[in-house]
């Protein structure tokens, strides 16, 4: 055959048999076949040696041929019995190519072919290609697309498929006429319609060309719409779509004629299931007589119904509304018929589709067991139970099957695993910690067996920590979550001088926690945690000691008493009451939750530490959310020994808005600018830049919290704009005075005059300085007459402490605040103004934090 | 060009006489390429539809895919095969190697037994149409095994729900076994599990039978000593 | 407080399943009133049950069975009830499931191999399939 491309021709089947068929067939020979064998071709028909045949065996053979679609030529010739099977077979493919393609790339074509190379040429695979092809350039809008195939016949009876496009221009909808329509204007209507006019603001979208099935979609969305106003009449006349002048784009009328508007008659439910009593039905459905008529409720209380009867185990209830039409009185009655139906009981539970998943894991979060009476309600909290493992689809659904028996289902979880692992990298910068560096990697779903495996590492300046943890929640198959974490914890706590921070003692913190907790029932839970910490404080030598030694004037007596090394291994219990609607974001319900660890199960450290943590979220007008929450925290040592300062209770930002970090509580203030030129009575600048201020927590602390969240419009909720109002009300007290070092019981001699202190070197014994002699170095007039201090021995210059902060008197703030997952990561800012504040109290107006993901 | 063998060397379309192309893929087999060797039969197929290498072709590239476990590869060219030549004498080889695809990716029971179905399936398949071949012999003795592997699946639920404390979930699950897969490794196991289930249920009477079927069918197992223990210990008088 | 109530298997309306009387009832009748049996008798076909249970769970702890009611209906060869016979909640036993299991000959995933999520396959691979002759 020639190479020249040829139209395709249907092929002719013509059938020339022996004029007098009959008889017996003697011998089936198969001619003309070049790849498939003889076999093959007569495993394809019935005609065997030996049979009787007639002419409508023949055509009936000649019928399977023509099925298999492997010929394009096929004859049966009869010469008295011997049987000849002449056949031309399709050729095979050999490449297949898009030509004219411009709008669509060949990768959007390629996956829509089916044939492919190799494959055997037939005429409805190439027509199915071509229909697909169409398809796409329809939903481009491209009505006008077509597509030729071509054959480059080839040698070896191969072929060439091209399928040549032409594109065609795209038709628009340049205006939509409404006639007929009193109750409601044309925008309205044209709202409700899925195809919008051509206009300079809607080029960007698709649903402006001119699409025949949009027009019906349309149309029933016109109906749906006024139905469910109440206008139980409503017809579309005629919807006209006419070519403008210029054949290039549409204009569409319709003509609409809405008649009256209906309100619901009587509504009865007549349900033949024996344990439905209709009354009971009636009183709970949502439609009272004298409602306006509106399609959209009648279909919601269809399935209401249909869910009730899940509730009661009759899975394939059927609930249909029969209406009765009154023209004169304008209203509808509607019957809600529930047609018989048997209890269904679950014959069977299968989870498919988790090739890495334990089928248990799945099967243990079904609140519904083989055998059970099928129950809507539990089905629905199945799905969501297995949803919210994360591991699967989001749109997951159990399928409900029909069983072996007409009142026995089948359940089926088709699950498609999602990749469970999570890698997060994220850097920020906040006023608390500067520039932050967090990274974390988590498998939920480790080994299959819903097991949660993470790692975290946090860097800043502020703080560096680095943890393990591993969770099982269902440990031995009971619904115990186990869990236990390793971790390494620095922190720098420091203060600030004269508003630049200075880094105080650094604690380094080594641990292990374990905890196990378990769900007493839906909504209490309790827990029991074991933590065993490693704790090492220090001080920087350089600033804080004196040969060797914690120097209680340089670092002042309570950070002395803080540094060592401790260790720490506390028990505690915890019991959480949650009826909060949604953990993330919560609008209605309340929260309570009581715990106490209880530290000297060995370890150096003696205290009970105990904690309440309350919230209520009530739902005002409108979106508007009230959240009030409240957490209080008391915490003693025993066995003679004091709380130390790192175990202590901190209050600040950011729980705290409105104050600085750990700006609320008792601390230790050091004036160190005191001007001794008159050193009888020497002058102290109390004012707060010129003070280090060391915060030393509190044992027992209360904070409460009432923030209202401002709804925004739309447009900015799409943006991950929540601004927010806040009040919190709270203090930290209780601890014990620590004794200060002050002008008077340090730096004032015998003679009442405020001198500066020498300290031996050598052996640290003190005495005050003197008069300067000639030689010494000037000194400032403000350091006073006594400042010289023999060779040595160091000299401190006068200073003294206050103690401030330790009453329980609530600090008020009041403030807003915003939330904003901009672009480039979570952004929050809160501005906040203390309102009552309680004397030596550091606040702060304006924090933030940023983090980004990437 | 479209459509040829993604991601391998570029055996694009490139006319060679079916001799040298069929040899280059024979020796690329032995030299252990297989992926290679799969995508130059495939070629010869291609390129000589007609000239009987090609048969042989797509029979060696199914196997060349069946060495690369590249298993559904494999597959969809054997199956290939078989539409073109249901009659062909090697028919028999490529259904069994359809099916030798499908035992390779069973997994263990504990998750989704799809392709434990699709093994079933194939290896049936193997048995009917071609039994007095020697590869329905062992698609006989693969067939065993995949039952039991199904049976596993069924008795690992049962024993969960046992776990779970659902006794009548269970009992469904192990008359599931003890109904559909007598001849497996696991039906003893079942009826222990079933008298476990009645007692529990407190059905004696069928705990009773279900251990003297175990007793009659299974006299010295270890599953019958602890069923008559139980017995004796939870029904004595049943 | 704190204790879940589930209900497990058929739900038996007592006024319905003590209208069943022997004599009176056939198969079709008992499916008609009281549906299809929970279980048929494994070994002895024409004996039919309907368990229904209903189980308070203690937390974490396995639930135990705290009413039920076990209904057997006896046919004779006629397929008419011959016995009807209920049983309750003392008969059911404790019994703690017994740890052996039969082993499947699959190759269980090792540790290494689930941590790296390939899956495990059940023949070595390649043995077992002889190249085309």
């Amino acid at each position: 055959q020639d190479a020249t491309p040829v139209q395709v021709a249907p092929a002719t089947a013509p059938a020339e048999a022996a004029p007098v068929p009959g008889g017996v067939i003697r011998s089936i020979t198969v001619v003309g076949n070049q790849r498939l064998e003889a076999q093959t071709v007569l495993s394809y028909i019935a005609l065997r040696v030996g049979d009787r045949y007639d002419r409508a065996a023949l055509d009936q053979a000649l019928k399977e041929l023509a099925a298999t679609e492997l010929f394009t030529d096929f004859q049966i010739r009869d010469d008295a019995g011997n049987l000849t099977v002449q056949v031309a077979e399709n050729p095979v493919v050999n490449r297949i190519l898009v030509e004219g393609n411009k709008r669509l790339k060949d990768e959007k074509i390629r996956p829509e072919i089916k044939l492919a190379p190799r494959q055997i040429y037939t005429r409805s695979k190439v027509r199915a290609d071509v229909a697909r092809i169409i398809e796409l350039y329809k939903r481009q809008g491209r009505f006008a697309a077509t597509v030729e195939p071509k054959l480059v016949k080839l040698d070896q009876n191969r072929v060439d498929v091209i399928f040549v496009v032409e594109e065609g221009s795209k038709s628009k909808v340049r205006q939509i006429n409404i006639i007929g329509n009193e109750e409601f204007s044309d925008g309205k209507l044209r709202g409700e319609m899925a195809t919008k006019q051509a206009r300079l603001t809607s080029i960007l979208s698709s649903n402006t060309s001119y699409d025949p099935d949009r027009l019906a979609y349309d149309q029933a969305k016109l109906r749906e719409f006024y139905l469910s106003q109440g206008y139980a009449d409503f017809r579309v006349v005629s919807a006209v779509a006419e070519q403008t002048s210029d054949k290039q784009d549409f204009i569409i009328t319709y003509v609409v004629e809405e008649g009256k508007r209906y309100k619901f008659g009587d509504v009865t439910v007549d349900s033949s299931i024996r344990d439905f009593d209709n009354k009971a039905m009636e009183s709970r459905l949502q439609i009272k007589p004298g409602d306006w008529f509106n399609a959209k409720r009648v279909e919601d209380t269809v399935d209401g119904l249909t869910e009730t009867a899940g509730l009661f185990g009759y899975a394939f209830a059927k609930v249909s509304p029969r209406y009765t039409r009154n023209p004169d009185d304008l209203t509808m009655g509607i019957t809600f018929q529930i047609a018989e139906s048997p209890r269904v009981y679950i014959e069977r539970i299968d989870v498919n589709g988790n090739t890495l998943t334990e089928d248990k894991v799945v099967r243990r979060e079904f609140r519904l067991a083989e055998g059970d009476a099928f129950n809507s309600f539990l089905l629905k909290r199945s799905e969501n139970r297995i949803k919210s493992l994360g591991f699967f689809q989001e749109d997951l659904k159990i399928d409900q099957k029909e069983g072996s028996s007409p009142d026995r289902i089948v359940l089926e979880a088709n699950v498609e695993e999602k990749s469970t692992g999570q890698l997060s990298l994220s850097a920020g910068f906040s006023s608390i910690e500067n520039f932050l560096l967090q990274g974390s990697i988590q498998q939920k779903n480790f080994r299959g067996k819903g097991q949660i495996l993470g790692a975290s590492v946090n860097y800043s300046s502020y703080s560096k920590s680095a943890e393990i943890s591993f969770t099982e929640p269902y440990f031995l198959d009971r619904t115990i979550s186990l869990g236990g974490s390793i971790y390494r914890r620095d922190l720098n706590s420091f203060n600030f001088i004269n508003n630049n921070r200075q880094t105080t003692f650094k604690q380094t913190t080594t641990g292990l926690s374990v905890q196990a907790g378990t769900l007493l029932n839906e909504y209490l839970s309790a827990s029991l945690q074991y933590r065993l910490n490693i704790d090492n404080v220090s001080l920087d030598e350089s600033t804080y000691f004196f040969n060797g030694q914690c120097d209680p004037l340089r670092a002042g007596r309570f950070l002395c008493d803080a540094i060592g090394n401790r260790t720490t291994s506390l028990v505690g219990y915890t019991l959480n009451l949650d009826h909060r609607n949604n953990r993330l974001k919560p609008t209605a319900g309340y929260f309570v939750s009581v715990g106490q660890d209880f530290a000297g199960l060995g370890g150096s450290v003696k205290y009970l530490k105990s904690r309440l943590n309350a919230g209520k979220y009530i739902p005002l007008t409108g979106q508007f959310v009230l959240g009030l929450t409240a957490e209080a925290g008391y915490i003693f040592g025993y066995g003679g020994n004091d709380v130390r300062l790192t175990d202590r209770f901190f209050l600040g930002e950011p729980q705290f808005r409105g104050f600085d970090i750990r700006g609320v509580g008792p601390r230790v203030k050091r004036y160190s600018s005191v001007n001794v030129t008159d050193p009888a009575n020497p002058v102290v600048d109390f004012s707060n830049s010129a003070a280090s201020d060391d915060s030393l927590g509190g044992s027992a602390y209360y904070l409460a919290h009432a923030e209202v969240e401002i709804p925004l419009g739309s447009g900015a909720r799409d943006l991950g704009l929540r601004p927010s109002v806040f009040l919190d009300v709270g203090s930290l007290f209780k601890v014990k005075q620590p004794n200060l070092t002050t002008l008077s019981n340090t730096f004032t001699d015998t003679d009442g005059n405020v001198k500066a202190v020498c300290r031996d070197i050598a052996n640290g014994t003190s005495q005050f300085a003197v008069r300067p002699s000639a030689g010494d170095p000037p000194v400032p007039a403000t350091a006073g007459p006594f400042t010289s201090c023999p060779t040595g021995f160091q000299t401190i210059l006068p200073f003294t402490e206050q103690f401030f902060g330790n009453s329980y008197k609530p600090r008020v703030s009041i403030g807003f605040g915003v939330n904003w997952n901009s672009p480039f990561g979570p952004f929050r800012i809160d501005i906040a103004r203390a309102l009552l504040t309680q004397k030596g109290d550091d606040t702060k107006l304006f924090t933030f934090n940023v983090g980004t993901q990437f | 060009c479209a459509g040829k063998g993604g991601g391998v060397k570029d055996t694009s379309y490139v006319a060679r006489d079916v001799d040298t192309l069929y040899l280059a893929a024979q020796n690329r087999l032995e030299r252990g390429q297989y992926k290679v060797a799969a995508a130059l039969f495939d070629e010869v197929e291609r390129q000589h539809p007609y000239s009987p290498w090609a048969r042989r072709a797509q029979l060696m590239s199914a196997y060349s895919y069946w060495l690369a476990q590249d298993h559904t590869k494999s597959i969809d060219a054997a199956n290939r095969f078989l539409s073109i030549h249901p009659g062909n004498r090697d028919a028999p080889y490529a259904s069994y190697l359809v099916a030798l695809n499908y035992y390779e990716q069973i997994s263990d029971i504990k998750r989704d037994q799809k392709t434990t179905r699709d093994a079933l399936n194939a290896l049936g398949e193997v048995m009917r149409r071609y039994p007095d071949t020697r590869y329905a012999a062992d698609a006989k003795l693969k067939i065993d095994l995949v039952n039991d592997h199904l049976a596993g699946k069924e008795m690992e639920v049962g024993r969960y729900y046992e776990r779970a404390g659902d006794w009548l979930a269970a009992s469904l699950r192990f008359r599931e076994v003890v109904d559909n897969y007598q001849t497996t490794s696991h039906t003893a196991e079942a009826l222990f599990r079933l008298t476990e289930s009645y007692l529990s249920l407190g059905i004696p009477d069928q705990a009773k039978a279900s251990a003297a079927v175990l007793g009659a069918n299974y006299p010295g197992s270890k599953w019958y000593k602890r069923a008559f223990d139980l017995m004796q210990k939870h029904a004595p008088d049943a | 407080c704190t204790q879940t109530r589930m209900h497990r298997g058929q739900i038996l309306d007592p006024l319905l399943s003590s209208s069943i009387s022997p004599g009176v009832d056939n198969r079709d009748s008992v499916v008609g009133t009281l549906g299809r049996p929970t279980f048929v008798g494994q070994f002895t076909p024409n004996e039919w049950y309907y368990v229904s249970r209903t189980t308070k769970q203690l937390a974490f702890a396995t639930p135990k069975p705290i009413e039920q009611t076990v209904m057997r209906v006896t046919f004779d060869e006629a397929g008419n009830v011959a016995s009807v016979d209920r049983t309750g909640v003392e008969l059911a036993q404790h019994i703690n499931p017994n740890g052996d299991k039969t082993p499947t000959k699959g190759r269980d995933r090792s540790f290494f191999e689930e941590l790296f999520g390939n899956i495990g396959t059940v023949g070595v691979p390649g043995t077992g399939a002889p190249p085309p002759n």
